[in-house]
């Protein structure tokens, strides 16, 4: 791995077979020609320090190449798939569908689909190897991306095994069960390296808890596992809830990467949704740690500090978005903060040491159920919006003001950049019963709308927009952002195009219209020149500034 | 023949969005517009349940036990379970947990795990106990399966098995003042005498109804051959050259806009500086953003109180 000091002396393109991987220490620069991990460094901003494309050229950037994913099972030929797995070969492969980071590293890129791992050239697309895993089931809705320690390649499956395969051939070294498939857990999260942990979060839509765990990237051996919903008496939060059978099966599931403050040693991630999901009479109370900005010791698993950001939520909005490191200044000090921009439409900076409120804004402009937001800087939800029997109308609809996919911070002009969807849904309570229903059950829900979707550059310090786009096409979207040390902002724009920002003042410099951007786009440098890497559902695009 | 989607941009993205089941919006892949998928007709709208995608859990597959077995498990729950775990199993007076969501019922197979619980009991710390019961390993099998039977019939997504049915009455709202609001705000464009006046009888359900008064949408599959007119999105695009031109709207981005004339001819304009002539202005009309407009004014009780009016329109 080539990393940011040792680059000027570094030459010579190490051959497949002996390039070696990533060590752990690499992990702690600053994002730059690599990619190495889920959203470039551990700050999550994406905030690419590459300056061959500028806002001056930017529209001369030229199609390297294109690939659509080829998920076929190959027993013969120049590449023949690894096939590994627990299933019994009856679940077909379907279509790649790329909705995550990929790795970009040594010249090759790690690309992930649900069961598929592909090693690519970076500079042409060629495949090198693909690897297969037969599952046993599990939702694919999507895979956020795979992670390298050293010579190995980590990637999470839907019926939730963790498998480790080596870099240079796909092989595979191990894998271990993360969370029982017959509790309809499901796991789409990258996992994160930091030193000799291995972070892995999974999902559930069924009212089973949710948790983060850390295990030793050698062996696959468990070091901890973090309940974010309380299981014991006596645990923290579980006044948050009626009773302890309530919050242990609460949700609080961990399905988005988070970051790592390597000072305090801190994993900073946020929350699922509390289940049942839309019956919130089941649960009064704030329901703690679901929909929660938290902190985590990396080597203890214990958590630091937390915040809430949707405290009580009926929606199915969870908090997991990938939060952002800021070293800022809040009236006039230096500050150490993490922002996030959370599906409910709500935008939040703490202090990352403890916690703190620093400001709680609406971003989402047509977010319309909570009722202000309390001291503590948490939004306050408004009964009259959760699932009702004649109907709520309700802003957002259940995907959120924004998702999964991820934000960006631009240091040089302070700005946080995140998608604004505002989707409108009549949300009926089917199921009237005061024990509530399961998992996302006892509801309809009704889509009667969409309003000024937007694309906004936010002022950490305050949430307030500087700038916001408003896209004319209407359509609500689906893409993560990127931006650069020369002022760009990259994303998708609902309409088909991938696109480029003036991120200071979010004029529109370039854009292809190559389909919906399905990823948050990246960017890595290869042989002296700047790519930018966008997906289309199961199609890479490679851009290159010649 | 145009090649052009009949169904405009604006409309299908705003209104063909489905509800996702999981965690994640659906944006990405249900409002792809990129040119090999817009040309695909706009998907129908329903407000009924999604399908989980490819949703295979064990459990949910799991092949059920023959109905000697279920019978026989029925007998003993209803005789020694119901009345600690619920008619429905979702939990009962007597304390005991529901069981639909129990990690012990999702992860036992056929009767290992809630056997061990039958015969021995339980006492977790911070729960209410559940004594040892007097139960043959086989009843206790034949309890389990008939609990994992009563799972399979789980309506989508977690709701309850079919049960008793609930009268859930959707027109609670005032009629009279639904009326008031409705000469307000929606009789410049509609009328009760006229396109309104069997909206009721039409469309029934007041549920669907309300869906479809707040979107500004038809109820019921839509008919390839209705006329759609009244909800044709313009768009006359200036030139610099003095022209205009005007038609209906296929598709707007920041960049490109394109519509097709009244004459049926079909053209697009770059959004640039540098096109000679140059776009000087679009001006875009769509008949239904008085509909959108609605979305961020209206309460849930107006909403209900015009639906409440409008079940009157029979
Ligand atoms: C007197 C009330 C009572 C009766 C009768 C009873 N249960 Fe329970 N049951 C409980 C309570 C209370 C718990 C929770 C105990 C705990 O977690 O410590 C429980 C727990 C369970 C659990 C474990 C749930 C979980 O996820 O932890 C299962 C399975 C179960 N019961 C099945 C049954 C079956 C089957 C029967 C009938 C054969 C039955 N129970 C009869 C009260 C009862
Ligand atoms: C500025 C004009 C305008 C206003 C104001 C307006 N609508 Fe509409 N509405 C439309 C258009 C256009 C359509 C689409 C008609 C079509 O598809 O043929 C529509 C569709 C509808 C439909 C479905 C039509 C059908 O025949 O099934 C209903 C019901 C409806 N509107 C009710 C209302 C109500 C109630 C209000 C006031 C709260 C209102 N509208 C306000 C323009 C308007």
């Amino acid at each position: 791995m080539k990393n940011l000091l040792l680059l000027s002396v570094l030459v010579g393109i190490p051959a497949i077979g002996s390039a070696q991987g990533v060590e752990p220490a690499d992990l702690y620069f600053p994002l730059a020609e690599e990619w190495p991990t889920y959203s470039g460094d551990y700050t999550g901003q994406r905030y690419s320090r590459l300056t061959q494309v500028t806002k001056d050229n930017v529209q001369h950037l030229t199609l390297a190449w294109t690939v659509r994913m080829n998920t076929n099972v190959r027993t013969q030929g120049n590449i023949v798939t690894v096939q590994g797995g627990e299933g019994d070969g009856n679940y077909l492969p379907p279509g790649a569908n790329l909705k995550g980071s990929f790795l970009m590293v040594n010249g090759i890129l790690y690309v992930t689909s649900p069961d598929h791992v592909w090693a690519m050239d970076a500079r042409d697309g060629t495949e090198l190897w693909h690897y297969f895993w037969h599952s046993r089931g599990g939702i694919h809705i999507g895979n956020r991306g795979p992670a390298i320690w050293n010579d190995a390649l980590f990637f999470e499956t839907p019926d939730n095994y963790l498998v480790s395969l080596d870099i240079h051939t796909g092989e595979e070294n191990w894998h271990v069960q993360i969370a029982p498939l017959e509790q309809q857990y499901f796991s789409t999260m990258a996992p994160i390296v930091v030193d000799d942990h291995l972070l892995v979060g999974t999902g559930n839509d069924l009212d089973s808890p949710g948790f983060l765990q850390s295990f030793d990237p050698a062996t696959g051996e468990l070091q901890w596992k973090f309940f974010t919903v309380p299981q014991n008496p006596g645990d923290p939060g579980l006044d948050t809830w009626p009773n302890l059978d309530a919050a242990r099966n609460g949700g609080g599931q961990v399905w988005v990467p988070g970051v790592f403050d390597p000072e305090t040693r801190y994993y900073i991630f946020g929350t699922g949704n509390p289940t049942p999901g839309y019956t919130g009479v089941a649960r009064p109370g704030d329901n703690l740690f679901t929909c929660t900005l938290m902190a985590v010791n990396v080597d203890t698993g214990e958590m630091a500090w937390y915040h809430q950001t949707s405290p009580h939520d009926t929606h199915d909005w969870d908090s997991a978005q990938t939060p952002i490191l800021i070293d800022g200044e809040i009236d006039g000090q230096p500050r150490k903060l993490v922002s996030t921009a959370a599906r409910n439409g709500y935008f939040f900076t703490v202090d990352r040491i403890t916690g703190e409120s620093v400001a709680t804004k609406k971003y989402g402009t047509k977010s319309n159920w909570d009722l202000g937001v309390r001291e503590d800087g948490s939004p306050i939800p408004n009964p009259q919006k959760e699932a009702i029997i004649p109907g709520a109308l309700v802003s957002p609809i259940e995907g959120g003001v924004a998702n999964w996919q991820p934000p960006a911070f631009n240091p040089d002009f302070g700005l946080f950049y995140t998608h604004e969807n505002n989707g409108f849904n009549i949300v009926y309570l089917t199921d009237p019963d005061p024990r509530g229903s399961m998992g996302l059950g006892g509801k309809r829900v009704a889509i009667v709308g969409t309003d000024g979707n937007a694309f906004n550059a936010l002022d950490y310090r305050t949430g307030e927009a500087v700038w916001r786009h408003e896209w004319p096409g209407g359509a609500p979207v689906g893409a993560g952002v990127l931006t650069t040390a020369t002022g760009l902002v990259f994303t998708g724009d609902g309409s088909g195009n991938l696109v480029a920002f003036d991120g200071e003042n979010g004029d529109l410099l370039w854009h292809s219209r190559i389909g919906n951007i399905s990823n948050g786009p990246q960017t890595y440098l290869i042989d002296g020149r700047q790519y930018l890497l966008a997906a289309v559902r199961d199609t890479l695009f490679a851009f290159v500034m010649y | 023949m145009p090649l052009i989607p009949r169904v405009s941009c604006v409309l299908c993205l705003s209104l063909g969005l489905a509800a996702c089941g999981q965690q994640e919006q659906v944006a990405s892949d249900a409002t792809d517009t990129s040119p090999a998928a817009i040309t695909a007709p706009a998907a129908p709208e329903s407000s009924s349940p999604q399908a989980i995608p490819f949703a295979i859990f064990p459990s949910q597959v799991r092949e059920l036990a023959a109905p000697e077995v279920l019978a026989r498990g029925e007998t003993i729950y209803e005789g020694l379970c119901r009345a600690c775990h619920g008619a429905d199993m979702r939990g009962g007076d007597q304390g005991g947990p529901n069981l639909l969501r129990s990690q012990i019922v999702l992860n036992d197979q056929h009767g290992e795990l809630i056997g061990e619980i039958i015969q021995n009991g339980r006492s977790t710390p911070g729960m209410p106990e559940m004594p040892p019961l007097q139960v043959s390993v086989q009843d206790s099998v034949a309890v389990a399966e008939y609990i994992h039977s009563v799972w399979a019939r789980q309506s989508g997504q977690g709701g309850p098995p079919p049960g008793e049915t609930v009268e859930l009455n959707i027109v609670v709202g005032d009629a009279a003042a639904g009326e008031i609001f409705f000469n307000a705000q929606c009789s410049s464009c509609h009328s009760v005498a006229g396109d309104l006046a069997d909206i009721a009888a039409r469309i029934g359900n007041p549920e669907n109804l309300q869906n479809s008064w707040v979107a500004g949408r038809r109820w019921g599959a839509p008919d390839p051959n209705a006329d759609t007119s009244r909800r044709e999105v313009r768009a006359t695009v200036t030139l610099s050259n003095g022209q205009s031109v005007s038609g209906r709207l296929n598709r707007r981005d920041d960049f490109i806009v394109s519509l097709t004339t009244d004459a049926g001819q079909y053209r697009s304009f770059t959004l640039h500086e540098n096109t000679d002539p140059r776009v000087t202005g679009v001006v875009i009309a769509d008949p239904l953003q008085a509909h959108r407009d609605l979305l961020s004014v209206l309460t849930n009780e107006i909403m209900h109180d015009v639906t409440a009016y409008l079940m009157t329109l029979e």
